[in-house]
C-alpha cells in the first residue's frame, strides 16, 4: 500500500470489539484522507439526529496519504465527529506526532463507536490493538494521564482528555501529545462520553510511496520554496503570535469582549519580540516540519515562575491576553498549560471574557459566580473558573453545558461574541472576509474553515492574477464584491490540506506563491500511484466541503443557522481605524445567499440541489436528505 | 504645504531597523515611494541587510505596506490605492511589516 | 577529510526529519523505529538531544564483537558489515551510549555510518531545519561549532540580564 495505510481500525465500545477493514480505495481516492473519509463515515454510520453525546456518534481520528512521509509539515491528524458544541459537523486538526505514528502502525483511521461500560484506554501497537483499563487514570489531568502512560507502554504518541472531557464539558478538547489540540467544538467532550481516557500507539511498519525518486525530489523542491518564502523567516522565528501587526494596524485587537479595538497597554505584550524575551526558549515543531512555530517555553519570573510547556501560539495569546484584559506572558503560559491539563479549549475560556462583561456592567455580581471577583485582567479568577468549567463545580456546571444555558441562567445573551456558535478572535463588524467566512465556516464561526488568509498578505495583483475570473474587488477586505468567491475556493483547499493531511502554514493558504494545489497534486501522484491533477484534487477538496455542509442540513441546519451575534451588529469599536463601523446584516447576508449558491445550496434554504451532489459523486446523501425534506430536487 | 504621516514597523522588520514607530514630514503630492526613499536615507543599510529592497528597482521588496487613512474605512494594502504611486495625505497611518500569517 | 557530526540540543526543535530520512536511506521506507540517529525527546523539560553513533576511536561494538563484523573504515566511520554479523546484539549491549539499535523489521542491529553510500554526506545534516545536527572536520575545529553556540548562549543570556538590569 502506497500513500495511504490500507486500514480503517474501529473499536466499538459497547461490544469491546476491534474490527479492522481494508480502506475502500474508491473511498480514498474520492475523500483523499481523514477529513473526508471521516465525513463519509460520519454520514453512513451515524444516524440524523443523533445527540452529540450519545453512544451512537462516532469519533474519527486519523490523517492521510501524506502523512508520515517526507511531505515537509504532514506531521497533523484530523478528527471528525458531530460536534456538543456546536450540533454541527466536528472537524478539528492538530499536529504533533500522534498522526504519523498511527500511519507507521499501519492505519488510516481509528473510529470510536459506542461506549464502554467503564473508564478504558486504547493502546495500538503496530498489529496488536487493546482495549485497557483506565480506571487508574481517569479523573487525572492530561498530563498526569500522559505520564502514566509512558510508564507502562513507553514514550509515544498520545491523545488524551483531562477533566473537562470526563465531564463532558461543551467546549472540552483532546489532547495531542503535551500541547496540541483537536480544538475548538468539543472532541473531548466526545470521547469522554465514550469513557475512552485515552489513545497511545506505536507504528515500527513505516510508511511507503509509489514513485520514490520522484517522490523525494518533489519534497525538497516544496521544502525550498516554503523555506524561501518571505513568510518564513517571521514565521520560524516568532510562530503564529506574528500575526499581532495586522490586528494592531487595523484597530481590531479583541479588547475586553471586542469593546476596545485598540490596545495600547499591551503594545509591549503584542510585540512578538516581548515573548521571544519573556517566555521563549526555543523553536519547537511538529513531526516532519520545516517551519518549527512552535516554542518551548519556560515562566521564569513572577506568580508563575517556573511554568513549562511547549505551544503559546495566538490563541492563547489573545484569550488570556486582550480578550481579558491581561497583559502578562508568563500567565498566558500558565493558562496555556491549565487548558491543556484540564482539556478546555481555548474558544470555550472566551466565557471568561463574557462573565467579566456581565460583571462589568452588573449583570451578574460575585453572588452568581460563587464569590469570584471577575474584574477584567484577574489573573486568578480567569484560572478559576476554568478550573471549575472542567470540574462543573459551582456555576462551572451551568458553564459546561455551553453558551446557551449559560445565557439562560444568567442572562447577557447580547454579549457573546458569536458567530454560527463559536467565538473567534477576529472582528467580522467591518471585514467582509472575517464575515463571510466566518459565518458560513460549517464547523461553526472561528477562524479555521474558510477564511482566507493569504488575501491579507499579497498584493492585489496576485488575486488579479491567479484568478482572473474573480472581480477586481476582491483583495479588498472591506469590500463585500469577490468574497464569496475567495472563500468558497479556499473551503475546498483547506479540506484537501486538512485531508492530506498537511499543515496551512506551509501551503498556499497562508503563503501566496507558495507550494500550491498542483505542487500537492504532483506530491500525492507520485507517493500514491493514482493520478492527481489541481483540478482532481480541488475537486475532491469540494466534495468534502459539500458533504460536511449536507451533514449540517442532514443535522436539521437550514439558512437560519448562519448568525451574527448583536456584538457584531449593534456595537461598533469606538476607536481605530474600523471605529463606528458596525456589521450590516443586509450586506452579509447578501454575501452567504451568494456564497451558498455558488456552493450549489439553495439560498433560501441552505439546502442542497441534487446537482451538486450528483456532479461530486455525493449520491449516497440525496435519499436520506429527500426523506427528510431537505433538499432541492 | 508639508503634512505628517505616522510609519509603524512590525516583527521582523521593527527588530532589523531597531524602531517600531515614527512621523515623517512629507510636501503635499508626495507619494509612497517619496516616503520609502526618505525611510532608506534613515535606514538604508538595515534594510539591505534585511534584504528589504529589490536590487534593481530599490523598490521595498517582502514587505507589507497598508495605509489607514482618517475618513476612510480600514487599514489596506497600498495595492489598493496607487501602489506606490499613491499620494499621502496628513495623518495617513502607513504600516509596514514582511508578511505575516498566524490566527 | 574526516568528519563529525556535531549535535546541538540548544537548535533541537524536535520534528524527527533526520529519523524519517536515516530510515528512508537505509531501508527505502519512512520509519521512525528504523533510524539510526535518534532524537531523544523528554518533553516535560523541552530538551530534545539528537544523536548518533560517535565513531569512538577505541569503539566498544568492535572489542566485543565475536565474528569481527565492525570495523573503523578509511574515513573513520564504524561500520557493520551484514555478510559477516550473526545478529547476536552483543555490540548493542556494549555500547555505552545506546547508539546502536535493532531494526525490528529486518531483525539486524543498525547504527549510523555516516552516509556511506552517498559519499559521506549525512542526510540527517542536510534535512535539519534548525542546524541542530551540523558537520565539522575531525581535527582541532571539531569543537569550535559548539564553541560559538555556547558563546552565543551566553550572549543571550547576558542580553537578557542587562535588559532587567539596565537603567533607562
Amino acid at each position: 500500500m502506497y500513500g495511504w495505510a490500507g486500514t480503517i481500525l474501529t473499536i466499538d465500545l459497547s461490544k469491546e470489539q476491534i474490527i479492522k477493514e481494508p480502506l475502500d480505495m474508491d473511498t480514498a481516492e474520492k475523500f483523499l484522507g481523514s477529513d473526508g473519509i471521516g465525513v463519509k463515515l460520519l454520514w453512513e454510520r451515524v444516524p440524523a439526529g443523533t445527540p452529540p453525546l450519545d453512544p451512537a456518534n462516532i469519533i474519527c481520528f486519523g490523517s492521510g496519504p501524506l502523512t508520515g512521509t517526507f511531505c515537509p509539515n504532514s506531521g497533523k491528524m484530523s478528527s471528525v465527529f458531530k460536534s456538543p458544541t456546536t450540533g454541527l459537523i466536528g472537524v478539528s486538526t492538530a499536529g504533533g506526532f500522534f498522526g504519523p505514528e498511527l500511519k507507521e502502525a499501519g492505519y488510516d483511521l481509528i473510529v470510536l463507536m459506542g461506549k464502554a461500560k467503564k473508564p478504558v484506554w486504547i493502546w495500538i501497537d503496530d498489529d496488536d490493538v487493546e482495549i485497557r483499563d483506565a480506571a487508574h487514570m481517569w479523573g487525572k489531568t492530561a498530563w498526569e494521564a500522559i505520564d502514566i502512560i509512558h510508564e507502562e507502554v513507553g514514550d509515544v504518541p498520545t491523545i488524551t482528555i483531562g477533566p473537562a472531557g470526563e465531564n463532558q464539558m461543551f467546549g472540552a478538547f483532546c489532547l495531542v501529545m503535551r500541547s496540541r489540540a483537536l480544538g475548538g467544538v468539543g472532541s473531548g467532550a466526545v470521547m469522554g462520553s465514550k469513557n475512552v481516557k485515552a489513545i497511545g500507539v506505536r507504528g515500527t511498519k513505516g510508511v511507503q510511496v509509489y514513485r520514490p525518486d520522484e517522490f523525494m525530489k518533489k519534497c525538497k523542491e516544496a521544502k525550498d520554496k516554503i523555506m524561501s518564502h518571505p513568510v518564513y523567516a517571521g514565521f520560524a522565528r516568532y510562530g503564529t503570535p506574528q500575526w499581532s501587526p495586522v490586528l494592531i494596524a487595523q484597530g481590531v485587537v479583541p479588547v475586553r469582549n471586542f469593546q476596545e479595538g485598540v490596545f495600547p497597554e499591551g503594545e509591549e505584550f503584542l510585540d512578538p519580540e516581548t515573548p521571544c524575551k519573556e517566555v521563549f526558549v526555543k523553536s519547537d515543531a511538529c513531526e516532519g516540519c520545516v517551519i518549527h512555530c512552535g516554542h518551548w517555553c519556560e515562566v521564569r519570573s513572577g506568580p508563575y515562575k517556573g511554568t513549562k510547556t511547549e505551544g503559546l501560539e495566538w490563541y492563547a495569546e489573545y484569550m488570556f491576553g486582550p480578550y481579558i484584559g491581561c497583559t502578562d506572558w508568563g500567565f498566558v503560559t500558565k493558562a496555556s498549560v491549565e487548558c491543556n491539563n484540564l482539556g478546555i479549549g481555548f474558544g470555550a475560556a472566551g466565557m471568561i471574557a463574557w462573565l467579566m462583561e456581565l460583571y462589568q456592567r452588573g449583570i451578574i455580581s460575585k453572588k452568581d459566580v460563587d464569590g469570584l471577583e471577575l474584574t477584567w485582567g484577574n489573573q486568578e479568577a480567569a484560572l478559576e473558573v476554568l478550573r471549575k468549567m472542567a470540574y462543573r463545580e459551582g456555576i462551572g456546571d451551568i458553564l459546561a453545558q455551553g453558551w446557551e444555558k449559560a445565557a439562560e441562567e444568567l442572562g447577557g445573551k447580547d454579549f457573546q461574541p458569536l458567530i454560527t456558535r463559536l467565538i473567534t478572535t477576529e472582528c467580522p463588524r467591518a471585514r467582509m472576509d472575517v464575515a463571510l467566512s466566518h459565518i458560513v465556516s460549517v464547523r461553526g464561526g472561528d477562524h479555521n474553515k474558510a477564511l482566507p488568509y493569504f488575501a491579507w498578505i499579497c498584493p492585489p495583483e496576485y488575486i488579479h492574477k491567479n484568478w482572473p475570473d474573480w472581480p477586481k474587488e476582491t483583495p479588498d477586505i472591506y469590500n463585500p464584491i469577490g468574497k464569496p468567491e475567495i472563500v468558497d475556493w479556499i473551503e475546498d483547499w483547506k479540506c484537501v490540506n486538512d485531508s492530506l493531511t498537511v499543515c496551512y502554514w506551509s501551503t498556499s493558504v497562508t503563503m501566496p506563491g507558495g507550494t500550491n494545489p498542483t505542487d500537492y497534486a504532483e506530491l500525492l501522484t507520485y507517493a500514491t500511484g493514482v493520478e492527481y491533477d489541481e483540478k482532481k484534487l480541488l475537486e475532491a477538496g469540494r466534495r468534502i466541503a459539500v458533504l460536511e455542509r449536507a451533514f449540517n442540513v442532514r443535522e436539521g441546519w437550514g439558512r437560519d443557522v448562519y448568525q451574527l451575534s448583536p456584538m457584531f451588529t449593534d456595537r461598533a469599536f469606538p476607536r481605530g481605524s474600523q471605529a463606528g463601523v458596525k456589521a450590516d446584516m443586509k450586506v452579509i447576508n447578501e454575501m452567504v445567499d451568494k456564497f451558498l449558491e455558488r456552493k450549489g445550496f439553495d439560498s433560501k434554504t441552505g439546502y442542497p440541489r441534487k446537482e451538486t451532489l450528483e456532479q461530486l459523486g455525493l449520491d449516497f446523501a440525496i435519499k436520506q436528505l429527500r426523506k427528510l425534506g431537505r433538499i432541492i430536487d | 504645504m508639508a503634512i505628517r504621516v505616522t510609519v509603524q514597523y512590525f516583527t521582523l522588520l521593527k527588530r532589523t531597523i531597531g524602531t517600531g514607530k515614527e512621523e515623517y514630514e512629507l510636501e503635499e503630492g508626495e507619494t509612497v515611494a517619496d516616503l520609502w526613499i526618505k525611510i532608506l536615507k534613515k535606514f538604508g543599510a538595515e534594510m539591505e541587510k534585511g534584504g528589504y529592497i529589490d536590487a534593481v528597482t530599490k523598490e521595498p521588496k517582502s514587505i507589507i505596506i497598508a495605509m489607514s487613512r482618517i475618513g476612510v474605512l480600514g487599514l489596506r494594502h497600498v495595492g489598493l490605492y496607487d501602489g506606490l504611486k499613491t499620494e499621502l495625505k496628513d495623518g495617513d497611518l502607513i504600516a509596514m511589516y514582511p508578511p505575516v500569517m498566524g490566527g | 577529510m574526516e568528519q563529525l557530526i556535531v549535535f546541538d540540543p540548544e537548535e533541537c526543535c524536535g520534528c524527527k526529519r533526520c529519523e524519517k530520512i536515516c530510515s528512508w536511506v537505509h531501508d527505502k521506507v519512512f520509519s521512525k523505529a528504523r533510524s539510526r540517529v535518534r532524537c531523544v525527546k523528554w518533553e516535560t523539560e523541552g530538551v530534545y538531544l539528537p544523536l548518533s553513533c560517535f565513531q569512538c576511536e577505541t569503539p566498544f561494538c568492535v572489542a566485543v564483537c565475536p565474528v569481527g563484523a565492525i570495523a573503523k573504515d578509511e574515513m573513520g566511520v564504524v561500520i557493520i558489515d551484514e555478510q559477516k554479523c550473526v545478529n547476536c546484539r552483543l555490540c548493542l549491549q556494549a555500547c555505552p551510549f545506546g547508539m546502536i539499535d535493532f531494526n525490528p523489521v529486518a531483525r539486524t542491529v543498525i547504527k549510523c555510518d555516516m552516509c556511506k553510500e552517498l559519499d559521506y554526506k549525512p542526510q540527517c545534516v542536510e534535512e535539519c531545519p534548525t542546524e541542530a545536527l551540523r558537520l565539522a572536520p575531525l581535527d582541532e575545529r571539531a569543537g569550535l561549532l559548539k564553541r560559538r553556540t555556547a558563546m552565543e548562549t551566553l550572549r543571550k543570556q547576558r542580553e537578557m540580564v542587562l535588559d532587567k538590569t539596565t537603567v533607562a
